[in-house]
Order: C-alpha cells, then sequence, then structure tokens
C-alpha cells in the first residue's frame, strides 16, 4: 500500500462533519458545545497555535446544530485580512455566513443586500448572473436593500432564528485570534455585543484579549476556556500519545491498529516477526514524535511530515526512520530558537513550575501564543510547563 | 548533517499549498538561493517570483517565491491572510525568503505567531546547514573505515586502493577532511 | 603539441567558474530528467547534491552522500529506449570541489558505474584533477606524460578503472552540467539529451 503523507496537512483544519475527527482526551468540543446547550450564551477560546482550535470549533458546530440551537460556523480568516478587519466588515461577514447557512432559503432581499455588500458568492455580481437573479426574482426591488453591518447581521440572525426549526442560532466565529492588538482589535471584539441577545456566541480571541478585560468588552459574565495541549509525557500521557497517534492513522487512511504489532497474525513465523518489528519500530516514532510535539497535534504532524520526507527525499522509502525523526525534531527546534527573544530563557526559567503569574504579561502572552509555554493543569492547579522542543535550548531535558 | 538540499526541498514538499522559508544570510545569497529553489523544484510547479502576499494566495497552483520588499509587512500580512490559503486549497507552497535576523524573522517572533507555526519545521538556512563539521565527519569516516582520514588518503596515494566510483568519492571526502 | 597545450589552457580557463551557477546547472540536469517519461532518476535527485562547505573556502558538491551513487531508473524508461540501453543497472556519481573565494573549480569527478545485461561491468569516469600544487602534488594538474597523454579534463571508458591500459580520452572544456549529460548520453541513447545542433543547419560541402 503507498501512503499518501501529504494527506497528512498539519496546516489544515477539520471542517465541520469532515470524517476523521478524533476526540482529544479533554473533549473539548463536547464540553462547549454541553456549556452552549445548557445556556452559557458567551464562551470565549484561547489556546496556543497548533493545538486544534479550528477543529473544536468545527466540531462543536456540528455537535450543537440540529440540536437545541442552529449552529453557524464563521471562518473569517478564511476571506479576510486580519490586520484589516473593522468592526463594520465582522458584522457584515457574520451576515454573510449566516445567508449562506440557510441556503436557498434566504429572502431575496437578504441574498441582494449580502451580495451587494460583497459577503457572499461573487458571481452575483456579474452582468449575466445578475440577470439571473433578475430570472429568480422578477419582483425584486430595483436595488437592494443597503444597511450596516450591525443592521444585516441582525437581520439575518432574525431571519436565521425565525426559519430554524431549533429556535435558538449558535455563532462560532473562528480566525478572530489573528488580531494584531491595538485599538482596532479592541473595536472588532466591541462589534460582537451589537449581535443582540438572540444568539449565543462562541468565539476564538487573541491571547491580549483573554488576559485583558474583553470577556467584559463583548458580554458580561463570558467564560473564558483554553483548548489545553494534552499531555504526552509519562503514563499521564497516554491518552494523549494514542490522540495524536489516531489523528495520524486517520489522515493517513489507515485504521489505528496499523500500528499495533499484536494484531499482526498470519501463517509463516519469519514473516509475522519482521511484520511486527517493522510495526514496533513505526509505532516507537510515532510516539517519539507525539511525546516531542508537546500535545500540539499541528507539531506532531509536522513533525512526522518532516521526518516522512527525509526518509522519502534521502533513500526513497516509504516509512521513516528514527534519524529522520531526529532531524525532524532539529528542524523544528531551529523554529522555536528563532521564535526565542532576548530575555525570554531567563524569564522562563523563573516561572518554571509556578502558575506563571510572575511573567511579563505581554511576554506571557507571546510565549504561550506560540505554544513555548503551556498552561497545564496539575491537579487542581495550573503550571507553567516548556514545551519539550523549547527546554534543550534551555539547558533543560527534552521530554520523559 | 542535515543535508542543505534534502532540508530545503522537504520544506518545500512536507505541506501541500504550506509555507516554507528559506532563510538568507545576505541580499546577494537571497538571490543565489532564490535560484537554488527554482533549480531545484520541478517545472510541473510552476514557479514565480512576487513581492506580494495577494499574488501569491490569488495563483494557489503555482509555486510562489515570495521575495519581499519589506519583510515585517509581508509576514504581517501573511499571518494575517494564512486561511485564505485554505479556500481554494493551494496545491503548490509559498516559500518565502528572508534574511537571517532580519525584520521578517524579528517580526515573526513578536507579532506573527500564525504565520510562525504555519511555517514551523519548514524554515531552512541552507547556508548554515552547509556549514561542514569536520571533526564530526571525521568521527563518521573513522567509523565507516576504520582509519583516519590521513591513512586512508596514504594508501589512496600510494595506489593501494581500487580505482571504483566509490573509492573515488571516498578519497574526495577524506580529501575534504584531511588535516594540513 | 600546440592543439594539447590549448587544451590545456582551455582546461584551465574552464575552472573559472561561480560553484552556485554550476550546482544550480547540474540540479536543473537532474530536474529535466526525474521529469515526464525519459526519466532517469528517481524525485527529488537534485536535492540529493549535497553541498558542503569547510572553514578553508573550499566547497564541494557531492552526489550522493552515502559514496554509492544516485541509481539510474533504467527499468522505468519507455521502449524502445528501454531496450536500446546496454546496461541494466547504472548508479552515477557527482563529485565537484571549488574554492569558492576564488570562483574557482579544484576538482571534479562525474562516473557511471553500470552493469550490462551479461552481467559484465562498465565504468564511465570523468575527471578533473584538483590542480593545487604542493608537497603532495607537485605538479597540480598536469600529470602523466604531457597534455597529450594525460589531459586535464579526460574520461575513462572500461570494465574497471584499473583495467590495462587505462585509457584517457580528452574532452573538451565543458561545464559540470554538460559532463553529467555527456555521461547519461553515452548510455541512454535519445534525442532528449544533446539535441544536435547540425540537425537545424546546412551540412558544409
Amino acid at each position: 500500500m503507498s501512503l499518501n503523507w501529504r494527506a497528512l496537512a498539519p496546516h489544515r483544519p477539520l471542517a465541520p462533519g469532515e470524517t476523521g475527527y478524533v476526540a482529544p482526551p479533554s473533549g473539548f468540543a463536547e464540553r462547549i458545545a454541553r456549556q452552549v446547550a445548557a445556556g452559557t450564551s458567551t464562551v470565549l477560546v484561547t489556546g496556543p497555535v497548533g493545538v486544534g482550535k479550528s477543529t473544536e470549533l468545527a466540531h462543536a458546530a456540528t455537535l450543537l446544530h440540529g440540536t437545541t440551537h442552529f449552529a453557524c460556523l464563521v471562518q473569517i480568516d478564511r476571506k479576510e485580512n486580519l490586520r484589516q478587519l473593522t468592526a463594520e466588515q465582522t458584522l457584515l461577514r457574520i451576515a454573510g455566513s449566516l445567508g449562506e447557512s440557510i441556503g436557498p432559503n434566504v429572502s431575496r432581499d437578504l441574498r441582494a443586500s449580502l451580495v451587494e455588500a460583497g459577503v457572499i458568492d461573487q458571481s452575483f455580481k456579474s452582468a449575466a448572473a445578475a440577470a439571473s437573479l433578475k430570472a429568480m426574482f422578477p419582483n425584486a426591488i430595483p436595488a437592494p436593500f443597503r444597511g450596516s453591518g450591525r443592521s444585516l447581521a441582525r437581520a439575518a440572525i432574525g431571519e436565521v432564528a425565525r426559519l430554524a426549526p431549533e429556535g435558538r442560532v449558535a455563532l462560532l466565529l473562528d480566525g478572530l485570534e489573528k488580531l494584531p492588538e491595538g485599538p482596532k482589535a479592541m473595536e472588532v471584539l466591541a462589534a460582537l455585543a451589537e449581535l443582540g441577545d438572540e444568539v449565543d456566541l462562541v468565539v476564538v480571541v487573541p491571547w491580549f484579549a483573554a488576559f485583558g478585560n474583553s470577556d467584559e468588552v463583548i458580554r458580561p459574565g463570558a467564560h473564558i476556556v483554553p483548548v489545553p495541549a494534552c499531555e504526552v509525557e509519562g503514563d499521564p500521557g497516554e491518552p494523549g500519545r494514542r490522540f495524536l497517534l489516531d489523528i495520524l492513522a486517520h489522515r493517513l487512511g489507515l485504521p489505528s491498529e496499523y500500528f499495533d504489532p499484536g494484531t499482526i497474525v498470519g501463517t509463516i513465523s519469519t514473516d509475522i516477526e519482521r511484520a511486527r518489528e517493522d510495526v514496533t519500530q513505526r509505532r516507537a516514532l510515532i510516539l517519539d514524535a507525539a511525546r516531542w510535539s508537546g500535545g500540539l497535534p499541528r507539531t506532531f504532524l509536522q513533525l512526522i511530515a518532516d521526518a516522512a520526507q527525509y526518509a522519502q527525499i534521502r533513500r526513497g522509502d516509504e516509512w521513516p526512520q528514527m534519524q529522520d525523526l531526529a532531524d525532524a525534531v532539529a528542524d523544528q527546534t531551529d523554529s522555536y530558537r528563532r521564535a526565542l527573544l532576548p530575555g525570554d530563557t531567563k524569564a522562563i526559567h523563573q516561572v518554571l513550575g509556578s502558575d506563571g503569574r510572575e511573567m511579563a504579561l505581554d511576554r506571557k502572552i507571546r510565549l504561550l501564543a506560540r505554544g513555548i509555554i503551556l498552561e497545564r493543569a496539575r491537579g487542581s492547579a495550573w503550571s507553567i510547563d516548556v514545551h519539550p522542543l523549547v527546554r534543550p535550548l534551555l539547558g533543560l531535558a527534552g521530554h520523559a | 548533517m542535515r543535508e542543505p538540499g534534502v532540508a530545503l526541498a522537504g520544506a518545500i514538499e512536507r505541506d501541500e499549498g504550506g509555507l516554507a522559508i528559506v532563510t538568507c544570510p545576505d541580499l546577494d545569497l537571497r538571490e543565489w538561493l532564490v535560484r537554488e529553489v527554482e533549480s531545484l523544484v520541478s517545472t510541473s510547479a510552476r514557479a514565480f517570483r512576487t513581492a506580494s502576499v495577494r499574488e501569491a494566495l490569488d495563483r494557489p497552483e503555482h509555486m510562489a517565491l515570495l521575495i519581499p520588499v519589506d519583510e515585517a509587512e509581508v509576514v504581517r500580512e501573511l499571518d494575517a491572510c494564512r486561511d485564505q490559503a485554505l479556500e481554494p486549497p493551494r496545491t503548490q507552497p509559498i516559500v518565502l525568503f528572508l534574511l537571517r535576523d532580519g525584520d521578517g524573522h524579528r517580526t515573526l517572533a513578536l507579532e506573527a505567531p500564525s504565520a510562525w507555526s504555519w511555517a514551523s519545521g519548514s524554515d531552512v538556512d541552507p547556508e548554515q546547514l552547509a556549514e561542514l563539521d569536520v571533526e564530526a565527519e571525521r568521527t563518521v569516516f573513522c567509523d565507516e573505515t576504520g582509519e583516519e582520514p590521513e591513512a586512508w588518503l596514504a594508501r589512496w596515494r600510494g595506489d593501494e586502493v581500487p580505482r571504483t566510483a566509490e573509492h573515488y568519492a571516498r578519497a574526495f571526502w577524506a580529501f575534504t577532511l584531511e588535516r594540513r | 603539441m600546440k592543439a594539447w597545450f590549448d587544451l590545456y589552457q582551455q582546461h584551465t580557463t574552464l575552472r573559472h567558474m561561480n560553484d552556485r551557477e554550476a550546482a544550480n546547472e547540474v540540479r536543473q540536469v537532474f530536474v529535466r530528467h526525474s521529469e515526464e517519461h525519459y526519466a532517469l532518476f528517481k524525485r527529488n535527485a537534485s536535492a540529493r547534491l549535497l553541498e558542503a562547505r569547510d572553514p578553508r573556502t573550499s566547497v564541494t558538491y557531492t552526489l550522493t552522500r552515502d559514496r554509492a551513487g544516485e541509481a539510474l531508473t533504467l527499468d522505468t524508461l519507455p521502449e524502445p529506449t528501454r531496450r536500446a540501453v546496454a546496461l541494466k543497472h547504472a548508479r552515477l556519481t557527482v563529485l565537484l570541489r571549488f574554492d569558492r573565494k576564488r570562483d574557482h573549480l579544484q576538482e571534479l569527478a562525474v562516473m557511471l558505474t553500470g552493469i550490462r545485461h551479461d552481467d559484465t561491468p562498465l565504468e564511465f569516469a570523468v575527471h578533473l584533477p584538483h590542480d593545487l600544487e604542493e608537497g603532495k602534488h607537485p605538479n597540480g594538474d598536469r600529470d602523466g606524460l604531457g597534455a597529450c597523454g594525460h589531459a586535464a579534463l579526460h574520461c575513462h571508458v572500461a570494465p574497471t578503472l584499473d583495467t590495462e591500459p587505462k585509457v584517457r580520452v580528452p574532452l573538451p572544456p565543458l561545464r559540470p552540467a554538460q559532463i553529467v549529460e555527456w555521461v547519461l548520453s553515452q548510455v541512454v541513447p535519445t534525442g532528449e539529451f544533446e539535441p544536435a545542433p547540425w540537425l537545424e543547419r546546412p551540412r558544409k560541402i
């Protein structure tokens, strides 16, 4: 069987309903869906890059949709440059996504307004498409309604809530974590408050917002929930390693048992032994990559994909060897080294083992956002952990 | 030793439609590294040079060799537009050329976690990787042959070693590692 | 003797080249011959040309690092080319050494080790010896009995490189990429290599 390593696609989150979702040990999406179903109106999501925020949000949307809520996932970063995003455009994008989410059931006037605003299907803008629009709606008003982002978003929410049998609308907003810090970002977040109480919100927010007062800016009493990097070291890390192995198996289109030497059976004993040895080595390599990843699925997939590239380019081998993984680890370590700035080493040493409150906020945000330091729940307390790829750079031992 | 060409090709090919960063020691070497990438990649990649993130994103089926005029701005824009590369899905990567210790890398470290994460492990410094660790390679040579490079070369120069392509390659490598 | 001396001078002049440009040209040969239906190499052969820089300013390019050479994918060539190839296995080795600061090609070896269909060996080896003049090499690249006996850039073709007589065929001043193409063209006969300019030009009578 020829493996498609490109299917790992470390940079691509799963879309709502896409097969291959593997629940993390934290059960994040289920937890969020339960909270919203139970009446939590605003959840602000944070987490380091590559931890799976987008995939979890998409899955939460799948879980919520058609139960207590009509769930609409808005991947605002797929359409907008977050550096230029305004509050007005944010609301228009939300309106556009809501309009698209009900497909042909959207009213003609709302559709025309959203086309005019440039936030749904651009093809309606062409002359031919305009003619077909006219054919579809012979009694259309001569010019589409023009409203502010706020009014169009609220109109869309109203229309969706009226049409959807679930009654209540949940908006899951992904991508706002890329907002650069500054007053404009706070304006965008504040604009979400204008969506009204008829809609429940799950919003991925920037780290600076999680440490600031944006929970108050968006809605009073918002819950801030980080997507945790799973534990991958030692005995407590067993479920996390299994989770990452399952992700790999799914993306490669293999059953998870493919990496279990115990499942290999046959009749010729020497062949079985060789096959078991191969599988044992592959499993060891995957679990080693899982430990190096620090529990970040993207880093894990990048390590495996990089090691596979070394194997293919060097020797034409389908599976990487430990040296290939070691070189992939060295590549990742180089990236982390470049992300460290003067003063980081000392500052990280000073907060090791604590909850990190003594670290200067801007440094803490920068290091948390990149997963250079990770917040781990240890017992009833939070503790700062250093990413395994960073530890050797700080003179600490690598993964356990 | 991570082979610079292998690391570079691996960085470019790791993620279909991903982001690879080539780190360049200076502007002259940046041009040479662009040419090296052009000489490495398949013609089917239809590589083209651009300074514009927008143009790179708008041509998802072409390998964009992104050579910034303003590194910091390009990194910021990539950070803000990263997920636009998912729709429509790119089939070719964006290869970004940044100066070592330049504004682009600093912006990645300070302001652009998404772009940094996207390229993590695929940011390669081929010039640095090409630097030979002579002592480490001498150890490898001794492990493979049981002799120091000088001793092996003495036998080679004395015509005691058969002339094969493999031995020519070993002699070439021994000459590189020879203490003079 | 003038012709031989002129050839030696041309080989000396040939040595002046930028190593990065020369390496890129070689990579392009690999890319060209890793694609389409005449693929002679597996993908990414160009990436396996290993660049290594030592602190004494010299830079080397080696294909391949494990010294076994890069295997040619002769068994996947299309017919009738496959039948026309006299070898059933072949491996290519490329070794280049430059003085980067002087833009100077110090040493070159392009070798193809093959096995014929009757299982007998065949070696192609193009050499440009190191021109360093030092205690161990007092004559630099001036080997043998003068330029006509041992031209600086020369080729051996024999079952093994130790087979007597050790014939050395002088070559014109070809750049490394041209040498790689020429060696390949000797074992894989196809118009894809060395497009013959005389096909487009009238013959002189």
